[in-house]
């Protein structure tokens, strides 16, 4: 089912998300509290910006199709880099031999030339019928640079088509309507090939100045009728914690409170077994956060498409 | 013999305006009484509660870590009063803490009793529930009016007359399973009819409808009197609540689900909440006639129909505290 983890704010040490608290990213790859039918073992990535790195528009990137809690390097790593912007994923797939578990297919996704990059969580189904119809609406130079086999690979390659430039000069504004925009393919491809099957889309998006998230079925409640009702049909979950700093503060970690927001965690599930602090996304969401002026602001708005 | 402490105290609390007195003195036999110092958590927010108190003596407040508040005492709660029932009912942690204001009495039920009671006086356990959901039909009541303030305060869009228009021309059709293409066979092994035995389930589906309904086709409207129970089989329903011809969304409610209004235990309450299709679905509906029939003559299919109706009561207040968080937190960020 997949775990992402999204974070952007005041300079982190990327251990304090990825291996202490309680509910940890990591450990969701073995342990996850919600969905837990299926665990997180196809693979690890993480791409993080840091403005004191060489070309800083441009993220540092990590992936393994390994298991993640064996990775020394991994460890070794997250306990040394502090950056302020960070998009890691976890990949959880169906437990069969037709899966593809291989370096290609680990997510976040980022081509070459550009400082965009995707994660997501969920799955489109029968995407090999749609996947020759969903082409079309792909420019030519980011269709030659899929090399993978998931569905998720192809929705980013939409998402960068839909933008009028891939580093850099676009908006928020473009950010959104190029998120609504691929939502909206996807659906014109589904209706054209006849799909009207749960699919779940939880994506997250960033370059680094900007956090993007969507909760969102197409088709939420329906799956084939020979099929008995599975009770993996939840609605993917989708929360958000923000306040000054995240760190460890009065013997838990959390984000301290101020009147200034200053950083912002968006996630599959909270990192802490008490989310108090935490909120959760309504359905048919999109997120957008992103620093203005060392303040998280925050644009949340209906998916209706 | 039961204390008779507790049978004073019992006779003072809600539950004894739903129960006879053969009921209470079932209900008293297992119940504790327990006392709490001024001070004492009596609940501790992030822990799941292992029965129901009841407040007969004493004051305790309610407070709470959450994301705009590192903590805030939210209210206070006095004699007659609920704790833990939340936790309890949902199997979640607590999101609040309870502590005891001065020297307090609680009688306590048990999770093990109540799940006794369920097995074996199924009509206690439903008036238990009865006076609890009350409470909670208040309490919607209440943080209903804290969102409309927020709502009059927020810039958020109204839906277009053409919108509102459409909407309101479309209406749930009933159909049938051969029609629908569902199985029933497979439906009775799904959630909630799983909980019911082959006798009660077979009985529970001959009171209930199938009804197919479009997105957007608004299920129970705001401010509706008459109580309606629904079964999600496919699809989703988006609760929200309206005001002034704005909408802002509450949760939605997938398949397996029950989800109703509030005048299914609360006479007088009708929150400003709808329930809208936010897919093409197929739901299974229970009338007013139908609920009053099983409430009547089918105890112990009422008994497990009536913990659901309370279930989804509770998770609408559950949403309807989110919606009011999450709306102070868009206010931050205009």
């Amino acid at each position: 089912m997949c775990r992402i983890l999204a974070y952007l704010g005041k300079p982190v040490i990327v251990d304090d998300l990825l291996y202490q608290p309680d509910n940890s990213f990591i450990k969701q790859s073995y342990h996850p509290k919600y969905m837990s039918h299926l665990l997180n073992l196809a693979g690890f990535g993480m791409v993080a910006w840091d403005p004191g790195s060489y070309n800083p528009a441009h993220p540092f990137i990590y992936k393994t199709p390994h298991l993640p809690f064996y990775d020394e390097n991994l460890r070794g790593l997250t306990k040394k880099i502090n950056p302020h912007c960070i998009l890691a994923h976890l990949r959880g797939v169906s437990y069969t031999e037709k899966q593809v578990i291989s370096i290609q297919n680990v997510h976040p996704f980022i081509f070459d030339n550009t400082n965009i990059a995707l994660a997501h969580n969920g799955a489109l189904m029968n995407f090999d019928m749609m996947k020759y119809q969903l082409a079309e609406y792909i420019k030519p130079q980011y269709l030659k640079d899929i090399r993978g086999t998931t569905d998720s690979e192809w929705i980013y390659a939409i998402l960068l088509s839909k933008l009028p430039s891939p580093v850099e000069s676009y908006t928020i504004e473009d950010i959104r309507v190029a998120i609504i925009e691929t939502l909206k393919v996807l659906q014109t491809v589904r209706h054209k090939c006849n799909i009207a099957i749960n699919s779940p889309v939880n994506l997250f998006i960033s370059n680094g100045k900007f956090i993007a998230a969507t909760r969102y079925v197409f088709d939420y409640g329906w799956q084939p009728s020979s099929s008995l009702m599975s009770a993996h049909l939840t609605y993917h979950s989708l929360w958000y914690t923000y306040g000054e700093s995240y760190g460890f503060y009065d013997n838990e970690y959390r984000m301290k409170n101020s009147k200034i927001k200053s950083s912002i965690i968006i996630s599959s599930e909270p990192l802490t077994s008490d989310t108090a602090t935490w909120i959760s996304v309504p359905e048919y969401t999109l997120v957008i956060a992103n620093l203005e002026g060392g303040e998280v602001k925050i644009i949340s708005q209906d998916i209706n498409i | 013999m039961v204390d008779q402490t507790i049978k004073q105290a019992i006779s003072e609390t809600l539950l004894s305006a739903y129960m006879n007195s053969s009921e209470l003195e079932i209900l008293m036999s297992h119940v504790a009484l327990v006392s709490f110092s001024a001070g004492d958590v009596i609940l501790q927010q992030g822990q799941y509660s292992e029965g129901i108190h009841i407040i007969i003596d004493g004051h305790a407040f309610i407070s709470a870590r959450t994301l705009e508040f590192e903590k805030s005492d939210i209210a206070t709660l006095a004699k007659g009063d609920f704790i833990g029932e939340i936790s309890l009912l949902l199997n979640e942690a607590s999101n609040a803490s309870i502590i005891a204001n001065s020297d307090t009495q609680c009688l306590f039920i048990s999770r093990v009793y109540l799940d006794f009671l369920a097995a074996f006086f199924p009509m206690i356990k439903s008036k238990t529930l009865l006076a609890i959901a009350n409470k909670i039909c208040l309490r919607i009541i209440d943080s209903q009016n804290k969102i409309i303030n927020y709502m009059e305060m927020s810039d958020m869009a109204a839906p277009s007359i053409l919108n509102r228009v459409i909407t309101s021309l479309k209406n749930p059709g009933t159909t049938t399973f051969e029609e629908a293409n569902v199985d029933v066979n497979k439906l009775k092994l799904r959630n909630p009819f799983s909980l019911f035995d082959q006798q009660e389930r077979d009985e529970l589906l001959k009171h209930m409808t199938l009804e197919k309904a479009a997105k957007n086709c608004v299920l129970i409207k705001e401010n509706q009197e008459v109580p309606v129970c629904y079964v999600v089989i496919y699809g989703g329903v988006q609760s929200s609540m309206v005001h002034n011809n704005r909408i802002t969304k509450l949760s939605v409610i997938g398949p397996n689900t029950l989800f109703c209004n509030t005048r299914c235990v609360h006479k007088d309450t009708s929150p400003k909440i709808n329930f809208t299709t936010c897919e093409h679905s197929l739901l299974l509906k229970l009338t007013e006639s139908d609920l009053n029939l099983l409430e009547k003559e089918q105890a112990k299919i009422w008994a497990r129909l009536f913990d659901m109706i309370c279930k989804s009561l509770v998770s609408l207040e559950r949403s309807v505290q989110k919606l009011n968080i999450r709306l102070n937190i868009e206010l931050y960020n205009r």
